[in-house]
């Protein structure tokens, strides 16, 4: 709850024109028992994450070991 | 624009030595201005003062309200016992801090029904942010029956207000459904009255409230009979979409549902965390039962990584079509899956996590060329020149089997 009060400011003279209602609602019901991210990611945790699914297979044990029986495979060739 | 200019003066202020005596300043400001809006009739000075108030809302202190009572309302009247009493006696002791100029002004100040409903918005807001859910029940259940009497629009904007945290106030004891009968009722009033924020409001809560004892048909039926009106507030009818989303998912009209609950998030402020990623959950379990894989970006919107994880993990256990797994992953969060209320959908996956692996074994076992399955099955021999020609023969005649029992397999869909 702490750093909304900024965003509400910030947006406000975007949309005082579209509706009156805007800055007084915090969404608080939806608020409850949540945990929060609170402090940024830092770059190593993003690093982690790839845009493409199949990145995630890259590293797994089937993925290794097919690779490796691909390389023995042109090996005897 | 003017407003950002006066919310920055209120604010220097504040960070001076002394933070009481401004703050009740700026609710006496808030205060001339719902009597100004009351008697002009001007539904925007009412909305700015509860803008204004809830920009106060952290600043506020027990000794602060008190005072503000004392100048805002008559002494002695119902509505400053009533008020006063929800308050501690610590907070009405410090009241000597401002009797000498609220003695002076009170003569002067005729007090508005708005004024008073405000104080009672203002007293509810306190308590509920000070954990006192007791006082807040019986603070918002008598503004209720205060709000009665009143039929004006410039009151309407204090009422929903009331309403809200009547709703919450009930819901943060697990009350909800003791309020059930008084919000239909309060719904066909505002409907009657053409109180169209009034109606978009209390419909949301209702929505809210059947759908958190998961009465989805109930739920529906209200919904599909209200009457139609127009949107006043874009935060209204981001929850109505939301809330509107999850009953299409329990219906299984997931494509609806999807639209719904995506648009919501989409329309969502930015600082309503809470609300988009509720949003966002749900639109996950409803793409994965549509058969789709939501984008890895999906879950690492700002500030949602931590809250959507366990969605995260359960996406990919799906994508991959591991019901191993997906079971271990369901297990894992079933805490979180509970509290959001997505396990029973998340049920409705495991059927779509055994087609996704059938898949992937087809199109891998499509994908090996006859000749492999043939040499896998030991079905070339070594010295092919050594073999006699009734050997090649009945090999012959083998492969051509296999061949043709692998074709018809190919044709066989699942």
């Amino acid at each position: 709850m702490a750093t909304t009060e900024q965003q509400p400011k910030a947006s406000a003279t975007e949309e005082a024109k579209i509706d009156l209602f805007e800055d007084d609602d915090e969404f608080e019901e939806f608020e409850i028992g949540q945990e929060w991210d609170v402090k940024e990611e830092g770059k190593e945790v993003t690093q982690q994450w790839e845009d493409d699914w199949d990145d995630d297979d890259v590293n797994d044990d089937f993925s290794l070991q097919l690779r490796r029986e691909l390389e023995d495979n042109t090996e005897k060739k | 624009m003017t407003q950002d200019v006066e919310m920055k003066e209120q604010q220097t202020p504040s960070n001076s030595t002394s933070s009481t005596v401004p703050v009740l300043h700026h609710l006496k400001e808030i205060a001339s201005l719902i009597e100004t809006g009351a008697y002009a009739r001007e539904v925007r000075r009412i909305s700015r003062a509860v803008r204004l108030t809830i920009a106060l809302r952290k600043k506020l202190k027990g000794s602060v309200i008190s005072s503000f009572l004392g100048f805002a309302l008559s002494p002695g009247s119902e509505a400053h016992q009533r008020l006063s009493s929800y308050l501690s006696k610590d907070d009405q002791n410090d009241m000597e801090v401002d009797t000498a100029s609220s003695g002076a002004t009170q003569a002067t100040v005729k007090h508005s029904p708005e004024l008073e409903i405000y104080c009672y918005l203002l007293v509810l807001i306190f308590l509920i942010d000070q954990k006192k859910y007791n006082e807040a029940k019986a603070c918002s259940s008598a503004s209720i029956a205060r709000l009665k009497n009143l039929n004006r629009r410039t009151v309407d904007v204090l009422a929903s207000r009331l309403y809200f945290f009547y709703s919450l106030s009930y819901e943060l004891t697990g009350e909800l459904s003791e309020i059930r009968g008084d919000l239909l009722a309060l719904h066909r009033v505002a409907t009657l009255r053409h109180d169209e924020l009034g109606q978009e409001t209390l419909l949301n809560l209702l929505l809210r409230n059947y759908l958190h004892y998961n009465l989805y048909d109930q739920a529906e039926k209200l919904r599909s009979k209200a009457p139609r009106f127009e949107a006043h507030s874009n935060q209204q009818f981001c929850r109505y979409l939301f809330y509107l989303g999850k009953i299409r998912t329990i219906q299984l009209e997931y494509t609806d549902a999807k639209e719904s609950l995506l648009q919501a998030a989409r329309k969502a402020p930015v600082a309503a965390l809470g609300f988009r990623v509720q949003c966002n959950k749900w639109a996950v379990i409803v793409r994965l039962l549509l058969g789709e894989i939501p984008e890895r970006t999906v879950f690492m919107q700002k500030g949602m990584e931590k809250a959507l994880r366990p969605y995260f993990e359960l996406t990919n256990a799906v994508r991959i079509g591991d019901l191993e797994l997906f079971k271990t992953v369901a297990e894992k969060f079933s805490t979180t899956f509970s509290s959001d209320r997505t396990n029973n959908l998340i049920v409705r996956l495991r059927h779509n996590v055994i087609r996704t692996g059938l898949r992937n074994i087809s199109i891998s076992y499509s994908r090996i060329s006859l000749a492999d399955v043939a040499k896998k099955l030991r079905l070339d021999s070594p010295n092919p020149e050594k073999e006699s020609a009734e050997k090649r023969r009945v090999r012959q005649q083998q492969e051509q089997e296999l061949a043709k029992h692998i074709a018809e397999e190919d044709d066989d869909d699942f």
